[in-house]
């Protein structure tokens, strides 16, 4: 999941910066129809990720040193 | 095309770039952000730390900034020339003067400077008060979604009326206006207010010619 995440909003980043480069209807429409949804999936995604770990605790080895 | 003829400095469009301070923070950011994302592509796992910052703040912060970018820059006459459907509109706008037969309303606004060439497009199709740059842009949005999916069709029409007062921000004080008789009558005043008149077609020519809006092969 956390793969996904990482790649839905690497899609939403790419897509921010190829308009800033160059703005323009080609660049624009896929930042507005592609990067949206890619980047509110990605947040949901994260954010169950966090929720998910955190509610795990720490790692075992790190309970052990303490 | 007189806009093509070089006059010299004076007659340039002032260029407004971004502080190269504000690119540097947002280029390291943006680094940052795919640095993380990367290592998590690989890996499968990040620290909550990582996560935190690498897959909710950054992209939010830079997806943000980018957005508040495009509101500003699809505001330009370029953006909407960047559309194919559009840019024999925006050829026309630019090119055609306040003279003659393909001189349309858009075009004579610019030629004599009434509204700025940048954002001639925006200046016309956004409304007054706190909304109406708010519902240009959504205009946009559709305009774009319709060009994607190919559902329009030519000559383009003004979906619903175009609103007079929009006009009227701009020429209710002017002197040149308020002096023609014309424009005094109230028979006439009241069938532009309640849109059963136009400015166009009747007195004035059309905004935009017809073989713009006829589509790019229906122009010259």
């Amino acid at each position: 999941m956390i793969r996904l995440a990482c790649a839905l909003q690497l899609i939403a980043i790419a897509l921010t910066l190829s308009m800033l480069r160059n703005t323009a209807n080609s660049t624009a429409t896929p930042l507005v129809f592609v990067g949206i949804p890619s980047l509110g999936l990605g947040l949901v995604l994260a954010v169950i990720v966090l929720w998910r770990t955190r509610r795990r605790g720490p790692p075992l080895t790190a309970t052990l040193e303490k | 095309m007189a806009s093509a003829q070089p006059l010299g400095a004076l007659f340039q469009q002032p260029v407004v770039t971004a502080s190269p301070w504000l690119v540097a923070v947002f280029g390291v950011l943006s680094l940052a952000a795919v640095a993380i994302l990367v290592v998590g592509l690989v890996r499968g796992r990040l620290t909550p730390a990582s996560i935190v910052a690498g897959l909710i703040f950054l992209p939010a912060g830079i997806f943000a900034f980018g957005n508040l970018v495009l509101m500003e820059r699809s505001e330009r006459i370029e953006f909407c020339g960047s559309c194919h459907v559009m840019a024999p509109i925006v050829d026309s706008v630019r090119s055609d003067g306040f003279q003659g037969d393909s001189a349309s309303l858009a075009s004579r606004h610019v030629a004599l400077g009434a509204i700025p060439v940048a954002h001639a497009c925006f200046e016309c199709h956004s409304s007054y008060g706190p909304t109406g740059g708010l519902a240009a842009h959504v205009t946009g949005l559709v305009h774009m979604w319709k060009y994607a999916t190919g559902t329009y069709s030519f000559p383009l029409t003004l979906t619903g009326r175009y609103d007079v007062r929009d006009c009227l921000g701009c020429h209710a004080q002017s002197q040149p206006f308020r002096s023609q008789p014309v424009h005094t009558d109230p028979g006439i005043q009241k069938a532009l207010l309640d849109g059963s008149m136009t400015c166009w077609g009747t007195c004035h020519p059309p905004a935009h010619p017809a073989a713009a809006m006829a589509g790019p092969k229906g122009t010259r």
